[in-house]
């Protein structure tokens, strides 16, 4: 088995996809998300976020102060669309113009 | 590979011919058109230069939901549409970059008798211009969509043309191949100030530089506005907030996009396995969704999930992964305000495209590029003219408006 | 009962078992059509990782196996199928008797490792993936699109009617961790008991001090500071809840990042802070050989829990194995074998909850967390979105006030930990004495 280092299990992010990110000028952790995929899995970054941002200032490629995290867009849990569907206010059926 | 996604340090020329404001797939399409067809016939090539205030896919071109579909209301976005939907076919291969377009159709469903009619009319003008749409029973409806339930379905249409896309890959790929050919692409640079001089425009940089333009193009959507503004221009175009979701991960088992009209519902399922779904929320009270505000909501995950489950029940045992926002650029007849801006005639506006930009982009992209590289007219330029609010009252409104 | 019942009932070796039960096993439940013997309190994966069953689905991209591995419901690698119910994580579903488990993604047992590993040594960039010519591109998505997605479709939707309910208490606390508990604790013996809502279930919790007014089962999804709101929900039965606050506790604990290392993906890699809570909430003993790859006082003193050797990352060359973990190289080239490698990383706040809440977010060197005061109050209120037109309307500030305690107000060890809980819960009884509820809470909760 070919040995891979992995920063995304979800969505098999491996080191070296990172690293070329980087190398092709990425540096921001929103731009680094949306090119490899990182953090946009069923986790949603609980994983390889972090380990994304202690690579980025090991590297020296951004100052700590400056590293945002990307958006931690809701639901932070799995939420099913019957439960959800329960908390409706708006008649489903109103039909739009 | 090339991989161009633009930078932050990029050297920006002190003039050039054409600046576009905005590196969204209106902004990139159009300058990856120009670069093509610049430098032809002994002349010199123009210089591009594309600017971006955040990353790329930042804006409307990140957040939409990859539907690329001919089932239109009106003949020319039913053309155009065909016409982009053509140019899709073998846009990976130009572009170098996988865009996995996927032509699983779009399945519009009908639920009231004026639903009814809307896609019986649809269906006749889809003949007349040549567009393979046909209308099915619901019994047809679910034989493609098994899982639906159909019992309060009238009527549907199908174009199995219609389809797909994963929209990042675009604005990464035309990015690439634009500056291949010589377009200066610069990101996290905004544009805070807009001045006319006596040919072009002077564009000062949140930087402090400068960039003289010949001409310049407002390609910022839902954005546009406050440059607008800037010059005096005064259009009729607002965001509006809209919001999407995706659920988890699951093995291919949805074909089409599925439009629900009375609910303007929709769904698809990505090619990594999400369902990708919103639907046309009522405005919220306060007024905000009128703004530029980009937070999610529960409003909108409880009424989609209402609706959803009501017409697809085994999404109900299926899990919601993430929200987001993105602003929809509403015009007031939902057509697109593109061409010079009324007394600016160099300040160029790609705007206005009401929530439909991305999947109109390929064709745009090319015929603005052939007018503004070579004069050619097309007959959507002279729908879309900005000029046209002036005269006051809106003659059409598109009513296939979707999300 | 799954329609694809052939998986259901393919016979498996028996493998060693790695964790000890605390008595005799009461509960079987079938895993891959297989039975597994477990015990009250058990997690599916904790029964799985006990019975030497670690992989429970193939990845993504690579094809390789994964399994359980955060063991504390931050990862996406624990997914199964749980009673025809897709991607449920096996470290948070308790066993029930007679549950058919199954993995997903799997193909059967085939293996296509060793194919992608041939053809993709360099790894794959899915954006420039066979490109051309067209034809082969059109091949290429329709095989991408059959081997992406993860579970299958559930087999029917939920039976439970789902429901909505409104809470208004006067403090949420969520997480009834160490720190959440004891936080509970103390505002209970001054006279306030909270409102606690945890994500895993009531079963799963052990310890005698399990707060007074506790949702179990619960996960907090979302806060939404526009609509004034936060919101949980569980999964069986269908239950949304809408939290509506005076006071807000965040005592959600800290993720465990990956650490990149050759090969970290390997069935049987876990973290070594979910293995050691895992076997104290279960009551298992180990009889695996565990090695911990860490640094620092938090990894030693997790390797010694669970009787490990100890190895900094920087000693390590790769972890080796094919279908499971079997053993760590070190850089000068000696072998330690082992069944488990246990992840000690230092752990990264989980601050998402703080940021949609709008607290300002930094790096702490480990991860992000919410800026706090020595109280452990978060100064936070809906944030404009960097994208957001200035000038864009925002919304009046929240109707709460924001906390944290323990490991997302930086603390690290138990007394650190005790130190927020003990700061924050005085800060709490004297803000509640300052502004009494003008409603009862105890009725409007």
């Amino acid at each position: 088995m070919t040995a891979r280092t992995f920063v995304c299990r979800c969505e098999d992010v491996t080191l070296t996809e990172i690293e070329r990110a980087i190398a092709a000028g990425l540096i921001d952790v929103e731009e680094i998300k949306r090119y490899t995929g990182l953090g946009t899995g069923p986790c949603q970054g609980k994983e390889c976020l972090s380990a994304l941002g202690r690579l980025l200032v090991a590297r020296n490629l951004i100052a700590p102060a400056a590293l945002r995290p990307f958006t931690a867009r809701p639901p932070v849990e799995p939420v099913t669309f019957a439960a959800l569907a329960a908390g409706a206010t708006e008649h489903p059926e109103e039909p739009s113009p | 590979m090339t991989v161009a996604m633009g930078r932050a340090d990029t050297p920006l020329p002190a003039d050039v011919d054409v600046a576009v404001i905005g590196g969204g797939i209106m902004g990139l399409g159009l300058a990856y058109h120009l670069a093509l067809l610049s430098g032809g016939k002994g002349k010199p090539p123009l210089s591009i230069a594309v600017i971006e205030r955040s990353y790329l896919v930042s804006g409307a071109s990140g957040r939409n939901g990859g539907g690329v579909r001919m089932q239109w209301g009106d003949a020319g976005n039913v053309r155009l549409m065909m016409d982009s939907i053509e140019l899709c076919k073998d846009l990976a291969q130009q572009l170098g970059i996988n865009l996995w377009f996927r032509q699983g159709g779009y399945l519009f469903l009908a639920r009231t008798e004026a639903g009814e009619r809307r896609l019986e009319r649809n269906v006749q003008l889809h003949g007349e211009v040549g567009a393979p749409t046909r209308l099915l029973t619901a019994a047809e409806a679910q034989a493609i969509v098994p899982q639906l339930d159909v019992a309060e379905v009238r009527l549907a249409t199908f174009n199995p043309e219609d389809g797909v896309v994963f929209p990042w890959a675009f604005v990464w790929g035309y990015a690439a191949k634009a500056v291949e050919r010589g377009v200066v692409l610069r990101t996290h640079t905004s544009v805070v100030r807009v001045e006319p001089l006596a040919q072009g425009f002077a564009l000062h940089l949140h930087t402090g530089e400068v960039v003289r333009a010949r001409r310049v193009v407002n390609a910022t959507g839902a954005w546009s506005g406050a440059l607008n503004r800037q010059l005096g221009i005064d259009l009729p175009n607002r965001p509006h907030r809209h919001e999407i979701l995706s659920s988890e991960p699951l093995k291919p088992f949805l074909d089409p996009l599925v439009v629900d009209l009375s609910s303007g519902l929709y769904f698809s399922q990505s090619t990594r396995g999400e369902l990708v779904t919103g639907i046309s929320l009522p405005d919220a009270p306060d007024g905000s969704d009128e703004s530029l505000t980009l937070h999610s909501s529960l409003r909108f995950l409880t009424h989609l999930s209402a609706t959803l489950t009501r017409l697809m029940p085994i999404t109900a045992a299926m899990k919601v992964l993430r929200q987001w926002v993105g602003p929809y650029d509403v015009s007031p007849d939902g057509d697109a305000i593109v061409g010079p801006s009324p007394g600016h005639p160099d300040f160029i506006q790609v705007c206005g495209f009401t929530g439909h930009g991305f999947m109109m982009a390929p064709a745009v992209g090319r015929l603005l590029a052939r007018w503004l590289a070579l004069g050619e007219a097309h007959p959507m330029l002279a729908r879309w003219s900005p000029g046209r609010f002036a005269a006051g009252g809106v003659a059409r409104r598109e009513d296939m408006i979707i999300g | 009962m799954s329609p694809r019942g052939a998986a259901c009932y393919r016979r498996r070796v028996p493998k060693a078992p790695l964790l000890a039960p605390p008595g005799p096993p009461t509960i079987s439940f079938r895993w891959d059509g297989a039975p597994v013997a477990a015990c009250p309190g058990d997690t599916v994966a904790s029964a799985l990782i006990a019975a030497g069953e670690l992989a429970t689905s193939r990845s993504a991209k690579y094809r390789r196996l994964r399994g359980p591995a955060c063991l504390h419901g931050g990862c996406g690698t624990c997914l199964v199928r749980v009673d025809g119910r897709p991607n449920q994580r096996a470290c948070l579903t308790p066993v029930r008797e007679d549950m058919c488990v199954e993995p997903q993604n799997t193909y059967g047992g085939l293996d296509p490792t060793a194919l992608v590993d041939q053809v993709f040594r360099r790894g794959i960039d899915h954006h420039h993936l066979v490109v051309y010519p067209r034809i082969a591109n059109q091949m290429m998505q329709g095989v991408a699109r059959e081997l992406a997605g993860f579970g299958e479709l559930p087999d029917a939707p939920p039976e439970d009617v789902a429901a909505v309910v409104d809470h208004a208490p006067e403090v949420l606390v969520i997480g009834a961790g160490r720190s959440g508990r004891a936080l509970a604790a103390a505002l209970t013996a001054a006279g306030h008991p909270p409102l606690v809502v945890e994500r895993r279930a009531a079963t799963a919790l052990g310890g005698s001090d399990l707060p007074a007014r506790l949702l179990a089962g619960v996960g907090v999804f979302a806060c939404y500071p526009q609509e004034r709101l936060w919101a949980a929900a569980s999964e069986q039965p269908p239950v949304l809840h809408r939290l509506r606050p005076r006071h807000v506790v965040l005592a959600v604990g800290a993720h465990e990042p990956t650490i990149p290392l050759a090969n970290n993906d390997l069935p049987g890699v876990v973290s070594a802070r979910g293995l050691a809570d895992m076997l104290e909430q279960t009551g298992r003993k180990s009889s695996a050989r565990v090695v911990v790859i860490g640094e620092g006082a938090r990894a030693e003193l997790l390797a010694s829990t669970l009787a490990a050797e100890r190895v900094p990352p920087a000693r390590v060359r790769k972890l080796i194995g094919a279908r499971r973990v079997k053993g760590v190289q070190l850089e000068d080239g000696k072998i330690l074998r082992c069944d488990l490698v246990a992840l000690a990383p230092d752990p990264a706040p989980a601050f998402e909850l703080a940021a949609q809440a709008g607290a300002p977010i930094h790096f702490t060197g480990a991860g992000f967390a919410p800026v706090v005061d020595a109280d452990g109050r978060i100064a936070a209120g809906p944030a404009a979105h960097p994208l957001e037109a200035e000038g864009a309307q925002t919304a009046p500030p929240p109707p709460w006030t924001l906390w944290a305690v323990g490991e997302l107000a930086g603390a690290t060890t138990p007394a650190e930990i005790r130190g927020t809980v003990d700061r924050c819960a005085a800060a709490l009884v004297r803000a509640l004495a300052e502004s009494p509820d003008p409603k009862d809470s105890h009725a409007r909760a």
